[in-house]
């Protein structure tokens, strides 16, 4: 059996990843080592803040993801084929996706006009015909402990609150 | 169904009820692990516009992958999740890298945060500033570190599995997460060093 403890067991104990039998041996040794407790204690406080740290993403995201569930539930088709998922709720991908309907929008309408114009030069061209040769023109486009007898009540009172604390505390 | 019991129901179960169609059954898997993934994209990308965007592309393949019969029941739900999360969040983390633009801090929730605890009390505020100030120094962790701390701590996998997807050994991944807890603590201590954390670091 083990007789010294580090750091790494310490975590693997309060992450649970101890056999039980090792685990009961760190415990004893948990209750009168004082130097071992104190990393201990350092470790499972760091380790709970951390914890304590977690963020949740907002109701509307959650929501969207849901609606998609019971949208999609029907549809197996385009669940297989869809080759890739697109954010249903992106506020930066909703104004990109609004600037490029726009841009698409107005270089339909540009192109529109552009040839709607161009037939029209085109044809005003073709009616036009060099005076000096007589033919037609087109122009091109351009994008982490002593015992004493007087103290012994005292030092077992001690234990048992850091039993209580292992056990009541403990990570996972 | 009665929300108490869908609460006392294993993910496996909760897996089963949605597969067979039972959509409220995945809203209860989203409730249980929503905070959990979120955290571990968020601690990655950095930015929370961009986290809540990859935890809709991660919760959508994961419909779509246990509809398609993908999801292995012998897996636990959350460590599977959160390797998908992860994925996604390094995909997403390398194609910044290569095509960087400016992100939005968490300021952008600092403002809705106290919006939202306006009326609550004040050990709540005090909580969540708490809470924002660890995660700032998660995210000044070094990578190796960070992902070890963030993949054992919320995605709750093994040091074994983590081992094997960074492809370390334990002992390794083991050391990591010391290193990670050692400087965390460090750093919690060195409040007015705030900006030179990579000094405090020990590895």
């Amino acid at each position: 059996m083990k007789k010294h403890f580090n750091d790494e067991d310490l975590i693997r104990f309060l992450y649970d990843e101890m056999s039980q039998e090792e685990a009961d041996h760190l415990l004893s040794i948990l209750c009168t080592d004082e130097k071992l407790w104190q990393r201990y204690e350092e470790l499972q406080d760091t380790i709970t803040e951390v914890k304590m740290s977690e963020l949740s993403p907002s109701s509307e995201v959650c929501d969207q993801i849901m609606a998609y569930v019971k949208d999609s539930a029907n549809t197996e088709d385009e669940v297989i084929q869809a080759p890739h998922s697109e954010p249903l709720l992106s506020k930066a991908r909703i104004r990109s996706q609004s600037s490029l309907s726009l841009l698409v929008a107005a270089g339909i309408g540009l192109f529109m006009l552009a040839t709607v114009f161009g037939s029209l030069g085109k044809v005003s061209r073709t009616t036009a015909q060099d005076p000096g040769t007589g033919q037609f023109t087109q122009e091109q486009p351009v994008m982490n402990f002593q015992w004493e007898d007087d103290e012994i009540e005292e030092n077992i009172e001690s234990i048992n609150q850091r039993l209580q604390k292992i056990t009541g505390e403990k990570v996972m | 169904m009665e929300k108490a019991l869908l609460k006392k129901m294993q993910d496996k179960d909760l897996i089963k009820g949605f597969m067979s169609g039972k959509d409220f059954c995945f809203a209860e898997l989203i409730d249980r692990y929503k905070s959990k993934v979120f955290t571990t994209i968020y601690l990655i990308v950095k930015d929370r516009g961009v986290a809540e965007d990859l935890f809709q592309d991660v919760m959508i393949k994961v419909v779509r992958m246990i509809r398609s019969g993908k999801y292995n029941e012998e897996g636990k739900f959350l460590p599977w999740v959160v390797r998908i999360a992860r994925n996604l969040a390094i995909d997403h983390f390398r194609k910044m890298q290569r095509n960087p633009v400016q992100h939005e801090s968490e300021d952008y929730d600092i403002f809705n945060s106290v919006l939202q605890t306006e009326e609550s009390s004040e050990d709540r505020i005090i909580s969540e500033e708490n809470a924002r100030y660890m995660r700032k120094l998660i995210q000044q962790l070094p990578d190796k570190q960070r992902e070890v701390l963030i993949m054992r701590t919320f995605g709750e996998l093994s040091f074994k599995e983590i081992a094997a997807i960074t492809d370390v050994s334990i002992n390794t991944a083991l050391g990591r997460m010391r290193y990670a807890l050692l400087n965390l603590k460090k750093l919690a201590q060195q409040p007015a060093k705030f900006t030179g954390y990579e000094e405090a670091f020990q590895r």
